[in-house]
């Protein structure tokens, strides 16, 4: 038999990975087995492909191990809720999509205006900032029927991971009201709040 | 309990949980999916046992993706938090993993994208032979894993084989990454990717020759091969 054409080597050697994986027509099977029968370079490459593939395994990732992956993802999660204002809806599962607590809100506003203007007068803004205080946590008992825990922003930045992870914990969607404690969150001036 | 009794109450429970989240039965069967389906609904809880089960897989796809060990836990916390952004729009269409995989491919993509643009400077040039996957001198010489010593630690192969798979044309890479390190079916590529199933085959069996042609020469003789010579994915 002549010695086979280069173009012929590369139309075989371009189909001998489809040949090892056993993807070709049996005539085609044929014709790559009697050209590797002649042709010692196609014969080759038929028989490093495997080889080299399994070098693959040579190439080990490394073992990430100890890494502070979760705690940053838990983190970012926390530091977007709050600045962005993604806090938990005070929302008992089962509520409708007006809760009752937007009305609580708008009768406190109502109160602390109420108050200004009937000479109730808060000295200052820390003064102000305390009746606002007061009232959230009023508003936070009412609405959650728990025991609420006020917090500075400050603070709550310094708690242990592990004391804002309710996530670990408590599934938002198995939420019920007695099972929280309400932590209100000044942000801006205006109130919210968070579960934990 | 025998196991025909434990395989009906298998199969009740997956019936349940396609009514309770109105899914396709076959989707019900990927507890994954399942916990993503809970974290759409609001259960973090859900989600932190998602990022538990696949953190180390992600972290070591990033690198496989970028061959650069630094980067990996950076944009594994973009990958979880992309997700966690996303979950409020999440639709069950496969399998969790090849979700993720697809996320964490798009963020490697852009990575290697916005690593060709820094090349300005000497060091941001690319290194010799890693035009196309976005490697730089820089990032070898901060990588940890290009250190003094883990360098002496490595393999001659194993560093011979890094750099025939970072020098693979990206189409090629990423099919032969997920089929060869990720263990991942042709189906599971397909969807992963985008490709209809011969074209994950195609690109596969290309990369195979070009793997030949840059690993063999090693295997051979025991010298680097040539790194210039790619053959360009079709």
């Amino acid at each position: 038999m002549n010695h086979p054409t280069p173009q012929t080597c590369l139309d075989i050697q371009e189909k001998l990975p489809a040949f090892l994986d056993n993807e070709l027509e049996a005539h085609q099977a044929q014709e790559i087995e009697a050209h590797c029968s002649q042709c010692q370079e196609c014969h080759t490459i038929l028989e490093q492909i495997p080889s080299c593939w399994e070098a693959l395994g040579d190439w080990e990732a490394p073992s990430f191990e100890d890494t502070s992956l979760r705690r940053s993802i838990w983190q970012t999660i926390e530091k977007e809720k709050r600045t962005e204002g993604k806090v938990v809806e005070l929302k008992p599962k089962g509520s409708t999509s007006t809760p009752k607590w937007s009305w609580l809100v708008a009768a406190a506003s109502l109160i602390f205006f109420m108050g200004i203007f009937l000479g109730n007068q808060i000295p200052g803004d820390a003064g102000k900032q305390e009746y606002d205080r007061h009232l959230n946590q009023h508003i936070a008992s009412q609405i959650s029927g728990a025991d609420v825990q006020l917090v500075t922003d400050e603070a709550l930045e310094t708690m242990p991971l592990n004391s804002l992870s309710h996530y670990g914990k408590e599934p938002r969607s198995s939420f019920t009201s007695k099972s929280y404690r309400v932590v209100p969150v000044y942000n801006n001036g205006e109130f919210q709040a968070e579960l934990l | 309990m025998s196991a025909t009794t434990m395989e009906a109450r298998l199969t009740q429970r997956h019936k349940e949980t396609a009514e309770r989240y109105n899914i396709p039965e076959r989707y019900a069967h990927d507890p994954d999916l399942v916990l993503m389906l809970k974290v759409k609904e609001g259960d973090d809880a859900a989600f932190n046992q998602l990022i538990v089960k696949h953190e180390k897989a992600v972290m070591s796809l990033v690198y496989r993706f970028t061959g650069n060990a630094e980067v990996a836990e950076d944009l594994a916390q973009e990958v979880f938090l992309r997700v966690y952004r996303a979950a409020s729009r999440f639709e069950p269409r496969a399998k969790f993993f090849t979700y993720l995989y697809k996320v964490t491919l798009n963020l490697c993509r852009n990575h290697r994208d916005k690593a060709k643009r820094r090349q300005t400077s000497s060091l941001d040039q690319s290194k010799p032979g890693y035009e196309d996957s976005g490697i730089t001198l820089a990032d070898e010489l901060v990588s940890p894993d290009a250190g003094a010593d883990e360098q002496a630690e490595r393999s001659e192969l194993a560093q011979v084989v890094r750099r025939a798979v970072l020098d693979l044309p990206k189409e090629q890479r990423e099919a032969v990454i997920l089929q060869r390190f990720e263990g991942l079916s042709y189906e599971e590529i397909a969807h992963t990717l985008d490709l209809s199933i011969p074209a994950v085959k195609s690109r596969i069996h290309r990369a195979k020759l070009n793997l030949q042609e840059k690993i063999a020469p090693y295997l051979e003789k025991g010298h680097e091969p040539n790194l210039n010579s790619t053959k360009e994915a079709k």
